[in-house]
């Protein structure tokens, strides 16, 4: 912004208040530059955009549009040989962040594998449609939707059970090379426990009866694996600065969306120094603006209590190294006594000397009045450790780390009509350590909702010119509550990250990713028919029905007409 | 198909709120031709927001009691033109006309039928709208007013087409009429990736009488409507014969329409199948 408007950067001021979701969208210049234009031409007022539904939805950018053409080869005993693909973004009208997208999702073709011949080629492609940019999974949920079908496709010519083959191929932490070259980190997490722990809760000896003969039932698993995609000197900073009555000010750069970053951000101060939460203020709850709040890269990739978590540990401990200094002068013990926790700073040696933390925040007074150390304020920084770019090979160490998932299904399909019934739902993901559980549930089951409608319902209709036919909430169909009435169970491993904050990692986007391909394998599961489009609404699934196995349609509606009889003829 | 404004604001106009059928027959003799009838305002604002009207006066007809009331008796339910469709949402109606109840369910969501009414979402003549169906299976009329005079004339043939309907520019339509006889009826919608049903399927079964009106709603232009005469539907013979005429009539008779909501064979498809449901739905009972 800076670079197209001419100023220097710290004349222009972002305030970024508490947003009601990003998802990426937002993670690229946009109207931005415009707005500030405006504002120079009427004389420097303030300028407010606001844009009608019809406008967000026709000019607005979205997710890419995305075709994957993928060739696979298995040995007999369902281990992968090789995965060759091409994807073709629609990158719409402008080359902004599909790009990115392309560049992501090319490279993390090989999902949760271990595969040792991958060739990939991601093209983003100019078209007279909406821009496209990053949007939740930024590449993900699509070439995962090419890699997840295929495995099962595989699974079943090869008479193995698509828990199985995964489980044959999955990654090994410590082992593995992915397809850029870079080794699987031995902290990675568990993909086997997380494929265990998801096939023991889809049950998978049970299914229940179809609720009615024409309709039938299957499960369905899609396994994940999503690193931020960040360039590799992506870095955070946070500061802390201790106040007099013992309360604590927090600010780091991660913008608030709902995503519920600052919250988890808050609960590590407040453990950190054994103070209740209340109080613990995080600045980004109220404000984000460029000019008060230290520098993080950008709110987008899983990445914001990751890095911004590395970050603000850093600066905690500066903040307590300030405390020690001086209470080891005030205790009169030497520094590496002094601890700082449970709201206190004692004397490990001597742990009835003690005071609380409150007496430290501007320096230690004392009783005659001189003071010694002054104002606490702890600053910390992170930048990711000796990542590079991709070569023009697509090698390279690109990765701070990489969150393991899976999510399952088991789906009732309508043989008549193409409907797909979610019955019920499993996710697992390892996150290394559970910081925020109700946050996290809560990033969970949106996250499988938000999935589910690109599953089953949202889809951006243009007719031949490349124009928008359904720029509304009436033609572009969300799922609403009626569309999730189902249970959705959520699994977390902790198998610690080494440098991950308190050994998090990120998990804003795979939250997503699973969803679709899951129900997608239900769908062949259950009739041996394959999807290969998205979204699956009823009318596309029922199309394939008909085209590729006709007769699965005419037995249903012969058992509807049956059962019709029977119930008639009492 | 797009509802996309790029407005935020309405047109101007000028409002009046008339406190009596008198006065609002005045006011719309006077003002007729630059004129709208607001009763939930659902339709007409969201229109007026797409510039596809832009009347100089909107009549409110939130002031006048007698169009509030539900009238029922022995042998009809009057609903009038500012009744809301959630008043509709009664055990009564459920008991006396159960297709209009299941119709209703329907429209929209609570929220919206807290606005809207039954006149309105008739009168907006939507081929995806759920009241018509349902009043055309109930054999329903309308009472219509004009400044000195009222006629009284069925549903069937109210609708013209898209946002076509049978209403002179001073005139009203005062209230709906549903005869009560004893039915059992049911209102099926199939929707997907839209509200609006991409198929729906009224019946109304006149046990007594031995008749039935079969309503397709939402696959063409105005709502097709069947009865038991045009299938030769025999009361007597067996039911599965009796539905083989049913599907066979439809095979040669329905041709839905190809939009952005859904291809013209898929809706055929889906046609026949709440059909049979709904025939499953009202005619089972009977036996039991």
């Amino acid at each position: 912004m800076a670079d197209a408007i001419g100023l220097p950067v710290n004349r222009i001021i972002v305030h970024a208040p508490p947003a009601g979701g990003g998802f990426g969208l937002k993670a690229g210049l946009g109207w931005e530059p415009l707005v500030a234009l405006l504002s120079k031409l009427v004389g420097r007022k303030p300028v407010k955009l606001v844009l009608s539904r019809a406008e967000q939805m026709t000019s607005a950018p979205v997710r890419d549009g995305f075709i994957a053409k993928v060739k696979a080869g298995f040995k007999k005993d369902g281990r992968f040989v090789a995965y060759q693909a091409e994807f073709y973004l629609d990158a719409g009208a402008y080359a902004d962040y599909t790009i990115n997208v392309a560049r992501t999702a090319g490279y993390s073709a090989d999902g949760a594998y271990d595969i040792p011949n991958v060739h990939v080629k991601s093209y983003a492609v100019y078209t007279n449609k909406i821009p496209t940019t990053a949007m939740r999974g930024f590449g993900h949920p699509e070439n995962h939707w090419a890699l997840e079908l295929t495995l099962d496709r595989a699974a079943s010519v090869l008479g193995i059970d698509p828990v199985e083959i995964r489980r044959k191929n999955l990654l090994k932490p410590g082992e593995s090379i992915r397809a850029t070259g870079e080794r699987v980190r031995e902290d990675e997490g568990d993909p086997q426990k997380v494929l265990s722990v998801l096939a023991q809760a889809l049950e998978p000896d049970h299914v229940d009866k179809p609720s009615e003969p024409w309709k039938v039932r299957a499960k369905g698993i899609a396994l994940l694996a999503k690193a931020p995609s960040q360039p590799p000197n992506a870095g955070s900073s946070a500061v802390v600065k201790l106040n007099e009555d013992g309360t604590i000010d927090v600010f780091t750069g991660t913008g608030s969306m709902g995503q519920g970053t600052p919250t988890s951000l808050a609960i590590i101060v407040a453990e950190e120094f054994g103070i209740p939460l209340e109080k613990v203020k995080i600045n980004q709850l109220e404000m984000v603006s460029t000019d008060t709040n230290p520098y993080t890269w950008q709110t987008v990739g899983s990445r914001g209590l990751f890095s911004d978590g590395i970050a603000l540990l850093r600066a905690i401990e500066d903040a307590k190294d300030q405390i020690k200094d001086t209470a080891s002068r005030v205790f009169k013990v030497p520094i590496d006594d002094v601890e700082v926790s449970g709201g206190y700073v004692f004397s490990k040696s001597h742990p009835w000397i003690r005071k609380e933390i409150k007496e430290f925040a501007n320096g230690y007074t004392f009783d005659d009045g001189t003071c010694i150390g002054g104002p606490v304020i702890g600053r910390g920084s992170y930048v990711p450790v000796l990542n590079t770019f991709l070569d023009d090979n697509g090698h390279g160490s690109n990765t701070v780390f990489h969150t393991f998932g899976a999510t399952a299904v088991e789906a009732e399909i309508n043989l008549i009509t193409g409907e797909i019934k979610i019955i019920k739902a499993v996710q697992v993901f390892d996150v290394g350590k559970v910081i925020n559980l109700m946050g996290l549930i809560g990033q969970a089951d949106g996250g499988f909702i938000m999935g589910l409608g690109s599953a089953l319902f949202e889809e951006i209709k243009f007719d031949d010119s490349g124009w928008v036919l359904n720029p509304n909430l009436t033609h572009y169909y969300v799922p609403r509550i009626t569309d999730t009435n189902f249970e959705i169970k959520e699994k977390f491993l902790e198998t610690p990250q080494k440098d991950g904050p308190l050994g998090a990692r990120g998990i804003g986007e795979h939250v997503m990713i699973g969803v679709a391909p899951a129900i997608a394998n239900a769908v062949y599961n259950a009739t041996g028919v394959k999807i290969n489009e998205l979204p699956m609404k009823a009318e596309n699934i029922w199309r394939q029905i008909i085209s590729q196995k006709p007769e699965l349609f005419y037995k249903a509606f012969q058992s509807f007409e049956s059962t019709l009889k029977e119930v008639t003829a009492k | 198909m797009s509802f996309g404004s790029a407005y935020f604001t309405l047109p101007k106009f000028k409002y009046v709120k008339p406190r009596t059928v008198d006065e609002l027959l005045d006011y719309l003799s006077k003002y007729g031709s630059n004129a709208k009838i607001m009763s939930g305002g659902v339709g007409l604002i969201a229109f007026m927001k797409e510039r596809l009207i832009s009347p100089e006066y909107i009549i409110s007809l939130s002031s006048i009691p007698e169009l509030k009331k539900i009238k029922y008796s022995e042998e009809t339910f009057e609903i009038g033109a500012n009744v809301h469709l959630s008043e509709l949402e009664s055990d009564l109606i459920h008991k006396t006309v159960p297709t209009l109840y299941k119709a209703v369910k329907n429209i929209a969501d609570p929220t919206i039928r807290n606005m809207g009414t039954l006149v309105g979402d008739l009168a907006e003549a939507i081929p995806w709208a759920d009241a018509y169906p349902a009043l055309l299976s109930l054999d329903a009329s309308l009472e219509i007013m004009k400044k000195g005079s009222c006629r009284k004339v069925p549903v069937n043939g109210f609708v013209e087409g898209l946002g076509q309907i049978n209403l002179k520019e001073d005139e009203f339509i005062s209230k709906i009429i549903l005869p009560i006889r004893k039915m059992r009826g049911t209102y099926l919608k199939f929707a997907n990736s839209s509200e609006y049903g991409l198929a729906t399927v009224a019946l109304t079964y006149l046990y007594e009488e031995e008749r039935f009106n079969l309503v397709l709603g939402s696959i063409t232009e105005k709502p097709i409507v069947i009865n038991n005469a045009d299938v030769g539907w025999d009361f007597k013979s067996d039911l599965s014969k009796n539905i083989e005429k049913l599907n066979a009539f439809i095979d040669s008779n329905v041709n839905p329409a190809d939009d952005l909501l859904s291809s013209s064979k898929f809706r055929k498809n889906i046609i026949k199948y709440l059909t049979l449901q709904a025939i499953k739905e009202v005619f089972s009972y009977e036996r039991n």
